[in-house]
């Protein structure tokens, strides 16, 4: 028994490991380019000791202004994301409710369709309005992803939560917008979180929206790495720094927000 | 209170025509099998499902169309619905706080209710760290600090053991009668309904089939379905015909001969020939000691309870169950010889199941 349970540990950890290999490995050489000096990444056979710069740092934060664009990025998927959920919650719940398939499924088609078939209609109209390169058309289009995402997770959400807590609460005195705002919404934080995690991400790593529409104001980090990109060179040191500013808050954000997407939080309501 | 009212789900009628006054501080309980109408009922008297047709007054109000928090009800639901993320204080004061009622009062009603449902040790826990007795009683606490004009219940025991459910049965049935205030409780129980009730609504099929105080209900039922359904083990039913003979109407199939009581003949008269079906209580079929009695019996299965015995028998195609005396030990295939108390037994219209006498 004990010898079978250590194969079966050993073989765990093999499998746990040849799964991880394809996800890490990319990261862990960015990150370590990221501290090497060009001519050290792009040597070969590969350095794998060296001593650490950072000057690549140096160089996306002063001479790049990485700060504004992190602003950017930010004030941009923060902004989606917000945005969405304010349409897209109440939206939920009336798709959930009141069994509005079709409407979910109309909601779906804007995702179903490939993002880069919106952006020409979408840069005729924005430069027509003169609203190229502003916030508001940068949030309004990361919504794309981001309303339909939302609601599509939290119709599942919604429509596990017992019907009987509304109704207990409407009973009780509430409206059913009442019922929304005191019983629902408390209760819906891990998909609101789980939800919201997603959208940001997308929105946060998208590339081909940000390009088209956002210009030198708004423009985002995964733009701004292009800027290390130039018709002579890669600087590699650079955009490997970069990249990590990207990858940074979103894997913090994953990281924290796991924690939160607590399963169970409805245990005791109805039958435990 | 309820006026024809009628509930279609598309072209099925899930309600149809219920038709009843509930009569103030009364104790109504609303009984039926699964898929009778009887929690849709409840919800239309609660607002939470439209009714298709007919009205609602709740006193003199009619509140056919108002939201649920309009009506004055308080509701207990059947899996307690208790708001997961609230501790039981504020489960209870939810409402309260809904009405803005000042915080001291709305203090002093919440622990009002605690102590009268024993529960003010664990105001402070949420939910899910109750039992489920527990949670039922905060689902009522939640229900009585309103002091509602109605209480709604629906199948308020269905999720709690055996045993719990016999307690809190008495438990609410003394409240109900402590606070005075009018109750409409579904279940499909029929010992609940039976020792709650002050008055019995039995529905199948959306329909009402008879609403009696529970001593009328079962000493006389309807028909044969409320016959069937009140009681246990339950009412007896055996095919026989109806035949007048010089010492008046016998009931008569290949295993039973039956003289209907005199008082019955002017009831029964125009049924003459007929197919008719009888029905006879457990208590009221007792084996017999003569050689020939009112019905030939095998039986099928004895069930010795202690304070009594069930036996089950063979009435020529009928399957009935007597109840007999704890010494009474038959053993599997005897034949024996039953007598009925015919004085207590009901005849029922074979095509309509309506009851003749």
């Amino acid at each position: 028994m004990k010898n079978e349970s250590l194969l079966s540990k050993i073989l765990w950890g093999i499998l746990v490991i040849l799964v991880l290999i394809p996800f890490l490995f990319p990261f862990l050489w960015i990150l370590s380019a990221s501290f090497k000096t060009q001519a050290q990444i792009v040597a070969m056979p590969p350095v794998w000791i060296f001593t650490p710069t950072l000057e690549n740092y140096a160089r996306v934060f002063v001479e790049q202004d990485f700060g504004r664009f992190l602003l950017n990025s930010s004030i941009i998927a923060v902004g989606s994301t917000l945005l969405s959920l304010v349409i897209g919650l109440p939206a939920a719940y009336t798709i959930s409710r009141y069994k509005q398939n079709g409407l979910g499924i109309f909601i779906l088609i804007a995702r179903l369709m490939p993002g880069i078939s919106y952006l020409i209609p979408w840069y005729i109209l924005f430069s027509k309005l003169r609203m190229i390169d502003t916030f508001a058309t940068l949030i309004a289009s990361h919504m794309l992803v981001g309303l339909p995402l939302i609601v599509w997770i939290m119709v599942n959400y919604f429509d596990g939560l017992p019907h009987e807590l509304e109704e207990a609460a409407q009973v009780d005195g509430c409206t059913l917008q009442g019922a929304f705002f005191r019983i629902v919404l408390p209760l819906s934080g891990p998909g609101i979180i789980t939800a919201s995690t997603l959208s940001f991400l997308f929105s946060w790593n998208n590339f081909m929206f940000s390009l088209v529409l956002s210009a030198e104001e708004t423009k985002t980090l995964p733009i701004a790495v292009y800027n290390f990109v130039s018709y002579a060179d890669v600087s590699w040191g650079p955009v490997m720094a970069a990249t990590i500013v990207i990858i940074a808050p979103a894997i913090i954000l994953t990281m924290v927000f796991q924690r939160y997407v607590i399963k169970g939080l409805t245990m005791g309501a109805v039958k435990g | 209170m309820c006026e024809h009212i009628e509930k279609k789900f598309g072209d099925v009628i899930a309600v149809n025509d219920f038709n009843v006054e509930i009569n103030d501080k009364e104790f109504v309980v609303i009984v039926g099998p699964s898929g009778c109408g009887k929690s849709t009922s409840l919800r239309m008297i609660a607002g939470l499902e439209r009714q298709t047709g007919g009205n609602i007054y709740i006193g003199e109000q009619l509140v056919s169309d108002k939201p649920p928090r309009d009506r004055n009800i308080a509701m207990v639901f059947q899996n307690y619905a208790l708001y997961p993320h609230m501790n039981v204080y504020d489960n209870i004061a939810f409402a309260l706080k809904l009405r803005n009622l000042p915080s001291e009062e709305i203090d002093r009603k919440v622990k009002e209710a605690a102590e009268i449902l024993g529960i003010t040790s664990y105001l402070q826990r949420k939910p899910r760290e109750l039992s489920g007795g527990q949670r039922q009683r905060v689902a009522l606490g939640r229900s009585i600090v309103r002091e509602p004009e109605v209480f709604l219940m629906d199948e308020p025991l269905s999720n709690l053991d055996a045993k719990l459910r016999v307690q809190m049965r008495a438990e609410i049935a003394k409240l109900q009668a402590r606070l005075g205030i009018t109750t409409i409780y579904v279940t499909h129980d029929q010992v609940e309904a039976m020792t709650m009730a002050d008055r019995i609504i039995v529905m199948k099929d959306g329909v009402i089939q008879q609403v009696a105080d529970p001593q009328t209900l079962y000493d006389y039922p309807a028909n044969q379905f409320v016959a069937s359904f009140i009681g246990t083990p339950p009412m007896n039913f055996i095919a026989c015909k109806l035949q007048k003979q010089q010492d008046g109407f016998h009931l008569i199939n290949e295993a039973a001969d039956v003289i209907a009581p005199a008082q019955w003949s002017e009831k029964i008269a125009a049924f003459d020939g007929q197919a008719v079906t009888l029905g006879v209580r457990p208590e009221n079929m007792c084996p017999s000691g003569l050689a020939k009695d009112q019905a030939a019996a095998i039986v099928d299965l004895v069930e010795v309870l202690g304070s009594e015995t069930l036996v089950n028998v063979k009435i020529g195609a009928d399957s009935a169950i007597i109840k007999a005396a704890p010494d009474y030990k038959p053993t599997v295939g005897d034949a024996i010889q039953l007598h009925f108390d015919m004085e207590k037994a009901h005849l029922f219209n074979k095509e309509t199941g309506n009851v003749i006498v």
